[in-house]
């Protein structure tokens, strides 16, 4: 059995950082049986990563990457095809989802519809025993913490969306979970309360201490609010590192385009030994034609405000970017000119595996 | 009621005054009351009129007027005309509220799980599942009923399978019994349970379950805590479907209980056959109509009550 830390131990948010990873991830393939005698997915392919207690972690990729059924992996309603998951040393694997320490916000937030907020909040507590008391004001402490005050008595349904959303927190947050599970938990947000409750939910992470695990299509959403990010495609993870090392380094052609925009030109028509470099638009370049670098055609210039973007294309076949602060004087559509960039802007980056 | 609809399709003013619109939703109303009138309460006010007369001496009524209906369900005559108090109706009208309760709790204990196990199935199980259940009522009652006494008589199947499987070496009675009447009920309202009940957690989310799971919660919690809660509304509607026909169900207790086993509605069947006392079958219906409007409006109270927590 899992040793479950006390609820003081969730509002503590001075932990130390364990050296010792809290979550090991270690060779989890996951394949579901194909419908109807169809082909099966393979929707985890000999996934391995570590996730640091206290850490806001990040799993990024489209959909389909086999991220959120890493997540459910955890959580325990789904069982792997193969490998090992560890929680504090221990496999929990053996263990059903209502024995594991880990609690999950659900895309659609998933309320108790015939309970209060209250009564969602203690829902955990109560199913663990605790005494009426505790459960009592651990629920309040909750409810402040997520500033619903006065609304305990309300049910499910007569909550705006953002409201629901807070619910889903503290609900899962109230039992002290050892990590805390966010399938999406901000798609069905828009844009502005979603900016919003980014925040809220670092300031979450920061004061209550708890291991974050963050599921998201959004790069921008990743990038903003992670500590280390795992970026998923086709059931692998390509690469695991801080946001700005992944958006500086991308160790592959798709993490450089999915993270950020990037330009990808074969290593071999640059004299570069990768398959592939990246360049960023902000840092491409444009000099007249006949200059060092790539031969192109301007194909569009769209001027943002604060930037200006020139679509190119290369001279050689592919398409090229730039992001320029000053637009160029008179370059209109169709000019010929020279692509460039500083040396140290091209990123090798491998093919995908 | 084309004349009483004639005043509705007249143009409205550009805009109708309050009293307007009241005299106009008054006049939307008179087809639905009408209905609700001619086939309801003048039915019932027969029924009831029925029942302050006289028995005809073959059937049918006569009058002078008189409450005798009433009076005999609670007393018997004597040689003398004095009255003393007649438990034998009461009696009836006891087992067959015994009888439509156990009814209505086999039919939830069944019918919960049932309807949640179809429920969780695949969508083509769950359709073929949904027709298995309804595919009962494509066949008369009466035969449906019938055939229970085919296998449970004492040379029937289930002692013919008994004694064949050496469980058994003589024929068990099984029928013309409280046992029989109440399988029989429990077998012919089942459906009126399940469906209603489906039609509630057909629609509870399945994430709902996996997030309490997720809160610490084993099956057992998950399904007393959440399942049941909202199924509430689906038992409340089934209970009713269930119960209130139960309570008046005469081709069981006719059949499975031999006719020596009444239940109110074989007693008021048979005031209006072979006894020909009309009114008192009548007084007899309006007395059990009485219970369930009483029943019914108690329930309301309680859920009312319960609903504002």
């Amino acid at each position: 059995m899992v040793e479950r830390s006390g609820p003081e131990a969730g509002l503590s948010g001075s932990t130390p950082v364990a050296a010792a990873p809290l979550v090991a991830v270690d060779a989890v393939s996951k394949v579901f049986a194909g419908h109807g005698g169809g082909a099966e997915t393979r929707a985890l392919d000999d996934v391995s990563l570590e996730i640091r207690a206290n850490e806001f972690f990040t799993l990024l990729g489209p959909s389909g990457c086999g991220k959120t059924t890493l997540l459910r992996l955890v959580a325990g309603f789904e069982h792997p095809t193969a490998g090992t998951i560890r929680l504090d040393g221990t496999d929990i694997l053996p263990l059903p989802p209502h024995r594991r320490p880990v609690n999950t916000v659900f895309q659609s937030y998933a309320l108790f519809p015939h309970l209060t907020v209250a009564e969602n909040v203690a829902f955990g507590l109560e199913r663990l025993g605790r005494p009426a008391a505790e459960v009592k004001d651990r629920v309040a402490a909750m409810i402040a913490l997520v500033r619903l005050g006065g609304l305990e008595r309300r049910k499910p349904a007569q909550l705006s969306g953002g409201q629901q959303q807070r619910v889903a927190f503290a609900r899962a947050l109230a039992p002290a979970p050892r990590l805390l599970l966010l399938d999406e938990p901000l798609s069905a947000l828009d844009l502005k309360l979603r900016r919003e409750m980014q925040g809220e939910l670092k300031r979450l992470q920061r004061e209550t201490g708890v291991t974050f695990v963050l599921v998201t299509h959004d790069q921008e959403e990743a990038l903003a609010m992670s500590d280390r990010i795992a970026v998923m495609r086709a059931g692998k993870v390509l690469q695991l590192g801080a946001p700005a090392e992944i958006y500086d380094r991308p160790a592959t052609r798709f993490v450089a385009d999915f993270i950020g925009e990037a330009n990808i030109v074969a290593g071999a028509r640059v004299g570069s030994p990768a398959p592939f470099v990246a360049i960023r638009p902000e840092r491409t370049t444009i000099a007249p034609a006949g200059a060092a670098g790539l031969a192109a055609t301007v194909t569009a210039v769209t001027f943002l405000g604060s930037d200006t973007l020139y679509d190119m294309e290369l001279a050689g076949g592919g398409a090229m970017r730039a992001r320029l602060r000053e637009p160029v004087p008179g370059l209109a559509p169709g000019a010929s000119v020279t692509a460039g960039w500083p040396a140290d802007a091209a990123r090798p980056v491998a093919e995908d595996p | 009621m084309s004349a009483a609809l004639a005043p509705a399709i007249t143009p409205a003013p550009a805009a109708p005054t309050a009293p307007g619109l009241a005299a106009r939703t008054v006049t939307l109303l008179v087809p639905a009351v009408a209905v609700i009138v001619l086939f309801m309460v003048v039915p019932m006010l027969i029924a009831a009129g029925y029942s302050f007369l006289t028995a005809g001496a073959y059937g049918g009524v006569r009058l002078p007027l008189t409450a005798d209906a009433y009076v005999r369900f609670l007393f018997d005559r004597d040689l003398d005309d004095s009255l003393i108090f007649d438990t034998t109706y009461i009696g009836i009208f006891a087992r067959s509220f015994v009888l439509a309760v156990l009814t209505t709790l086999f039919c939830v204990a069944i019918g919960l799980p049932l309807a949640w196990f179809i429920a969780c199935r695949e969508r083509r199980a769950r359709d073929a599942l949904l027709l298995a259940i309804t595919i009962p009522f494509w066949t008369n009652l009466l035969v449906r009923t019938y055939c229970w006494v085919l296998i449970l008589r004492d040379q029937g199947l289930l002692n013919g399978a008994l004694q064949a499987s050496g469980l058994t070496s003589a024929p068990i009675t099984f029928l013309y019994s409280n046992e029989a009447i109440l399988l029989g009920l429990v077998y012919s309202f089942l459906p009126f349970m399940v469906l209603p009940i489906y039609a509630v957690v057909e629609k509870i989310d399945p994430r709902l379950i996996e997030a309490g799971h997720d809160l610490y919660a084993g099956r057992l919690a998950v399904f007393r805590h959440i399942v049941w809660p909202l199924a509430r509304p689906g038992i409340a509607a089934g209970t009713l479907l269930v119960f209130v026909p139960a309570l008046g169900a005469f081709l069981a207790p006719d059949l499975l209980g031999g006719g020596k086993k009444l239940m109110i509605g074989s007693l008021i069947q048979l005031q209006f056959t072979s006894s020909r006392n009309w009114p008192f079958g009548a007084a007899a219906a309006m007395i059990l109509m009485a219970l369930v409007l009483v029943g019914l409006v108690v329930m309301a109270r309680r859920r009312g009550a319960g609903a504002p927590r």
